[in-house]
C-alpha cells in the first residue's frame, strides 16, 4: 500500500526515516539560517528609522541605560526612576537595547534598537525552521523560513527601531518551546523561560496560555498520561514522553515561568501582582489606535473578525498567501476529510506524500500547534479591536505560523514534482545519476521559482514595507482604492530626513513645517538629528511662513482630505518633490513662492 | 471477523492515470508559478495623469445637470488614482472613505463601481459619462419636496466656505494703514503675526459636536475683514457665528463684535457674548431700499444686535459682502463663522 496525500502512519507504527530526514551535520542548519538572516536584515537592508512606538522605545532606553550603570541599581528608588515612567512598555526590548548600548558605548539608540530587532528576527528563523521541519520535513522547514524572511511585515519589524521583532521572537519561542517540551526534558526549563519571555515582549504573550491549555487538554497522550498513568502511554504517538513523565514537567514549567518573569522585570519586584496587573491591562484602558479598513474608520468599534486574515493575506507576497492557504486548508481540513469514505476514494488518486517522517504523529502535532497559534494570534486583532495592541503589530506575530503551512505545501509540491520527474518509481535512490541530477535540478528550480516573486517583492518593498500590498488586492494602489491605509504605523522615513538635511545644508536659513501637524513625526526627526543620523534639519516654522512644506499622506487624518486639494491648489507640481511607492504618494515636499 | 478497511492496491491502469494527473498538475503549477514570477518581476509603468480627460468627463457630467450649479464640488472617488488631484490645481476635492458624499456634487472615478450608488442620500442627476480612463456622473442630494430622480427646480446653496480662495482678507488697525493678508495656503489666508491669525476653514467643537466653519480670530486693536465679491444678489445670506467650546469656557472672556457689510454699507451688527452655542443671522441681499430693515433681514435678531436688516443693494446683479470681526479682549477668542446663500423660495416659506 502506498501512503496517500496527508496520510498518517498508524499510531502503533514507528516513524520512518524519510529521504529528507536528519542528516549528519544538519545541526548547523539553524544557526546558519540565523546568521544569513542577520546579514540580510542588518548588513544588506539598512535601518528605516522609527515610528511613534520606536520613539517611545528610544526615549525609554534613555532612562533605562543609566540605571544599568547605577551603583545603586538594585535600590527601589533607582528602579522606580528607571522603569516607572514607561512601565507599560514591553520591558525586555528596552532592557536588551539598553544592555547593547551599555556594552557598545559608541552605538546610537536607534542603531542599538535596530540591532536588537535584527537579532530577534534572526533568532526567530531557527524556530520557524524547526517547526517547519517537524511539520513537513526539511523542504517544509526551508519553505517556511523563505516565506518568513520574504514577508515584508517581518522585514519591516527587523529593520525598524520598535517592539515588533522582539515580540515575534517571544511568541514564536514560547510556542516552539512548549511544543518541544511535550517530548523533551531538556526543553522543559526552556519552555518555562519562553513562557516568561513572551509576555515581557508583548502583552498578548499572556494569551498563549489559552492555546497551550487547549492543546494540552486535547492531546490524547498527555491527558491520558496525566490522568491515568505516569509514564509512557501505549497509544501515544511515537517518541512521546521519551525521557520524563509529563506531570512533573508541567509543574516545573508552571512554577518556573512566573519566577523568571518577575526576575526579568525589575519594576515588578515591588508589589508584583498589582504591578503585573497594571502592566498587562494598561493598554486595555487606552484608546486604541484608529485603523482604516476597507473604507471604514475603525476607531471605537471592533475590527471585524475577517480583518486580520485578510490583512495577512494581502500583505504577504502572493505565492506565500496561496501556498499558505492551501497548506492551512489541506493540512487542517482536507486531511481529516480523507479519513471519510469519499475522502479515501479521492485519496487513492492523490497518493503522494512528501516524507514519511513528515506525515507522522510528531508532524501532526507540529501542524496542530502552528494551527492553534495562528488562529489565536489572528483572533487577537478582533479581540483588541485593532491590528496593533500594546505597541506591537499583531498581524506580524502570526506570520511565523502561517509560514509553517507555506512550508508544508511547498514540501508536498516538491513531492509531486519529484514523482513526476522520476515517473513514480518507488526505487528513487536507485535511479541513474543523470535522472537523479535532473530530478534535483528540477526540484531546486521549482523551489527557487516558487519564491522568486516573493524575494522580488521583499526587496522592492524596502524601505517602505508598511506600504506593501500584493497584487491580490491590486498592489498599494489597489489597496488605497479599496480603502486601506497606504502606510499604516510606518516609521518616519530616513529618506525624508536625508532630503531635509540636504536642503538645510544647502540653505541653512530655510524653515520647514509639517502641513498636517504631527508632533511625533517632528520629534522623531529631531531625534534623528540628536543621534547623528542627519547633520542638520531646517528650523521648524508655522505653516504660513515656512519655506518648505512637508505633507505626510495620512489616510487616517480627516484633515488630509481637506488639505490635499488646497495643497494642490497652492503648490503646482513643478514646485514639489514626491516620494512614492508603487505610484502612490507617501510624502510630498513643497517649496512655496 | 473484523473487516480489513485498508484501501485496495491500485491497478496498473489506475497508476498510469495517476501519473498523468500528476503530470498535468505539475505542469499547471509550474506554469502558474512562472506567470506569477513574470508578473512580479515586471516593472509597472507609472500611469499617465490624464487630466484633460478628467476635466472633459466632469464638464460633460455637469452639462447634463444644469440645475446642479457650477460651483458644486467635483469629488475624486478613486483614491488609488489620486495623482490626478495633484495636477488639478484645486479643481478636485477628496472625500474621506468613511464618509459617503452627500448633497450635490460631481463624482469622478476610474471605474463605475467606485461611484456612489443611488440611495436616500444621493441620486444621479446625469447619465454616466465615460472619457478616456475616467467615468463621471453628477449627483444631487435630498431636499424637501424633491422626489428621488426628479429634476431639481430650485437653485442650490452657495457655501461661502467653498469660495474662500476667491475672498479678500484684510486687517484694518485702528491706527495705521490697512494690510492685506495675501498669503493663501491650504484653504487659509494667513495674516500673522501669530499662527492663529488666519482666516480659513477649520473644525472645532461647538456645543460638544465638531463643526466646520471659517476661523476669524480677532486681532488686537484692529478689524479683521473678510470680503466675498460677485455673490448672487437675488438670494438672502444666512449664517451662524460662534465661539469654540474651549473659548467659551474661558472665564472672563470678552465679547466679539461681528458686522456684515453689503457693498461697503453696514447691514448687521452683532455683539457675540462669551457663551457656548451658535447665534444665527440673515441678510437679504436683494432688497433695494437703503434704510429700513425688511423681510428676511435679521429676522432672528439676537439680544446683542444693535443694528439689523439689509440695506439697499440695487447696485448691480452681484453683491459684495464683508464680514468684520473685532474685539477688545482678543485672548482665546476662537471665533468662527459659517454662511451660505439660500434661495428665495425656501426663505419665504420658512416660519
Amino acid at each position: 500500500m502506498s501512503e496517500g496525500l496527508y496520510t498518517d502512519p498508524r499510531p502503533d507504527q514507528p516513524a520512518q526515516e524519510g529521504p529528507w530526514a536528519r542528516r549528519p551535520g544538519a545541526g548547523w542548519v539553524p544557526p546558519l539560517l540565523a546568521a544569513l538572516t542577520f546579514v540580510l536584515v542588518y548588513v544588506v537592508l539598512e535601518g528605516r528609522g522609527a515610528n511613534t512606538w520606536g520613539l517611545w522605545l528610544v526615549e525609554a532606553v534613555d532612562r533605562v541605560q543609566p540605571w544599568l550603570g547605577d551603583p545603586d541599581m538594585w535600590g527601589a528608588e533607582a528602579i522606580e526612576r528607571a522603569w516607572a515612567g514607561h512601565s507599560a512598555l514591553p520591558p525586555l526590548t528596552l532592557l536588551a537595547t539598553a544592555l547593547l548600548k551599555a556594552i557598545w558605548p559608541g552605538l546610537g539608540t536607534f542603531q542599538a534598537a535596530h540591532l536588537v530587532s535584527a537579532v530577534a528576527v534572526s533568532l526567530t528563523v531557527p524556530l520557524v525552521w524547526g517547526l517547519g521541519r517537524r511539520a513537513g520535513g526539511a523542504p517544509a522547514g526551508a519553505g517556511a523560513v523563505l516565506a518568513f524572511v520574504t514577508t515584508p511585515r517581518v522585514l519591516a519589524a527587523a529593520t525598524t527601531a520598535g517592539f515588533d521583532a522582539a515580540a515575534i521572537f517571544g511568541v514564536t519561542f514560547a510556542i516552539y518551546a512548549l511544543y518541544r517540551a511535550r517530548t523533551s526534558a531538556l526543553w522543559t526549563p526552556a519552555a518555562a523561560v519562553a513562557l516568561a519571555i513572551a509576555p515581557l515582549t508583548t502583552h498578548v504573550g499572556v494569551l498563549l496560555l489559552i492555546p497551550w491549555v487547549l492543546l494540552t487538554l486535547s492531546d490524547k497522550g498527555q491527558v491520558s498520561t496525566l490522568l491515568i498513568e505516569r509514564g509512557r502511554d501505549p497509544g501515544a504517538p511515537d517518541g512521546f514522553l521519551r525521557a520524563a513523565s509529563f506531570p512533573p514537567r508541567l509543574l516545573i514549567t508552571l512554577a518556573l515561568a512566573p519566577v523568571v518573569m518577575f526576575a526579568l522585570y525589575p519594576w515588578l519586584w515591588r508589589a508584583p501582582l498589582s504591578r503585573l496587573s497594571r502592566y498587562l491591562s494598561h493598554f486595555l484602558t487606552q484608546p486604541k489606535p484608529p485603523f482604516l479598513y476597507l473604507g471604514d474608520l475603525v476607531g471605537v468599534d471592533r475590527l471585524p473578525w475577517h480583518a486580520a486574515p485578510l490583512l495577512l493575506l494581502v500583505t504577504v507576497p502572493v505565492m506565500t498567501a496561496v501556498l499558505g492557504v492551501v497548506g492551512f486548508v489541506g493540512e487542517m481540513a482536507l486531511r481529516p476529510w480523507f479519513a471519510t469514505r469519499l475522502g479515501r476514494w479521492v485519496q487513492r488518486h492523490l497518493d503522494f506524500t512528501p516524507d514519511p517522517e513528515a506525515a507522522g504523529p510528531e508532524a501532526q502535532e507540529a501542524k496542530r500547534w502552528s494551527f492553534a497559534a495562528l488562529v489565536s494570534l489572528l483572533a487577537t486583532p478582533w479581540l483588541a479591536g485593532a491590528p496593533v495592541f500594546g505597541v506591537v503589530d499583531l498581524i506580524a506575530l502570526a506570520t511565523p505560523f502561517f509560514a509553517v503551512f507555506v512550508g508544508c505545501t511547498l514540501s508536498r509540491l516538491l513531492s509531486v514534482t519529484a514523482q513526476f520527474v522520476t515517473q513514480l518509481t518507488p526505487e528513487r535512490d536507485r535511479l541513474p545519476f543523470g535522472s537523479r541530477l535532473l530530478a534535483t535540478l528540477v526540484l531546486a528550480s521549482f523551489g527557487a521559482l516558487s519564491f522568486t516573486p516573493s524575494v522580488i517583492d521583499a526587496v522592492t518593498a524596502h524601505p517602505y514595507e508598511e506600504s506593501y500590498y500584493s497584487w491580490l488586492i491590486g498592489g498599494t494602489q489597489g489597496a488605497v482604492q479599496q480603502g486601506l491605509h497606504r502606510a499604516p504605523y510606518a516609521p518616519v522615513p530616513l529618506a525624508l530626513a536625508y532630503d531635509l538635511e540636504a536642503r538645510a545644508v544647502e540653505q541653512p536659513e530655510r524653515s520647514a513645517a509639517l502641513v498636517l501637524p504631527d508632533p511625533i513625526a517632528q520629534r522623531v526627526l529631531e531625534r534623528y538629528r540628536a543621534e547623528g543620523l542627519v547633520r542638520a534639519l531646517p528650523r521648524w516654522a508655522d505653516l504660513y511662513t515656512a519655506d518648505l512644506l512637508v505633507l505626510l499622506h495620512d489616510d487616517l487624518n480627516a484633515g488630509y482630505y481637506e488639505i490635499a486639494p488646497d495643497f494642490a491648489q497652492s503648490l503646482p507640481p513643478e514646485r514639489t518633490a514626491v516620494l512614492r511607492f508603487e505610484q502612490v504618494r507617501l510624502i510630498t515636499i513643497g517649496v512655496p513662492d | 471477523m473484523p473487516q480489513d478497511e485498508s484501501p485496495p492496491t491500485p491497478t496498473q491502469d489506475e497508476l498510469l492515470w495517476t501519473r498523468q494527473i500528476h503530470g498535468v498538475v505539475g505542469l499547471v503549477l509550474a506554469g502558474a508559478l512562472a506567470v506569477a514570477a513574470l508578473i512580479e518581476a515586471t516593472e509597472v509603468t507609472p500611469a499617465r495623469v490624464d487630466l484633460d480627460s478628467a476635466r472633459a468627463a466632469l464638464a460633460q457630467a455637469r452639462s447634463f445637470a444644469p440645475d446642479l450649479g457650477s460651483d458644486r464640488p467635483a469629488l475624486l472617488l478613486s483614491r488609488g488614482h489620486e495623482e490626478v488631484l495633484w495636477h488639478a490645481r484645486g479643481e478636485l476635492r477628496l472625500q474621506p472613505p468613511w464618509e459617503p458624499p452627500r448633497a450635490d456634487f460631481v463624482a469622478l472615478a476610474h471605474e463605475p463601481l467606485a461611484l456612489p450608488r443611488p440611495d436616500s442620500a444621493v441620486h444621479p442627476a446625469s447619465p454616466l459619462v465615460t472619457e478616456g480612463p475616467w467615468v463621471a456622473r453628477a449627483y444631487q442630494g435630498p431636499s424637501p419636496g424633491r422626489r428621488p430622480g426628479a429634476r431639481a427646480r430650485r437653485a442650490p446653496k452657495v457655501a461661502l466656505m467653498d469660495r474662500l480662495h476667491t475672498a479678500r482678507v484684510e486687517v484694518r488697525p485702528k491706527k495705521g494703514e490697512p494690510r492685506r493678508c495675501a498669503q493663501y495656503r491650504f484653504g487659509r489666508w494667513f495674516c500673522g503675526p501669530d499662527p492663529w491669525h488666519f482666516v480659513g476653514a477649520t473644525e472645532m467643537n461647538v456645543v460638544g459636536a465638531p463643526a466646520r466653519c471659517i476661523w476669524m480670530h480677532p486681532h488686537d486693536n484692529a478689524e479683521l475683514r473678510l470680503t466675498f465679491s460677485d455673490l448672487p444678489r437675488e438670494r438672502p445670506l444666512k449664517g451662524r457665528i460662534t465661539f469654540s467650546d474651549e473659548a467659551a469656557a474661558t472665564s472672563g472672556g470678552g465679547a466679539v463684535t461681528f458686522r456684515v457689510e453689503v457693498d461697503s454699507e453696514e447691514v448687521l451688527k452683532r455683539v457675540h457674548p462669551n457663551r457656548r452655542g451658535w447665534s444665527f443671522f440673515q441678510v437679504d441681499l436683494s432688497e433695494p431700499t437703503q434704510k429700513a430693515p425688511k423681510r428676511g433681514a435679521a429676522k432672528d435678531k439676537a439680544p446683542g444686535d444693535t443694528k439689523g436688516g439689509a440695506k439697499g443693494a440695487s447696485r448691480g446683479e452681484r453683491a459684495e459682502v464683508t464680514f468684520v470681526v473685532s474685539a477688545r479682549q482678543t485672548g482665546r477668542r476662537h471665533f468662527c463663522v459659517t454662511a451660505e446663500i439660500e434661495d428665495r423660495a425656501k426663505t419665504r416659506e420658512a416660519p
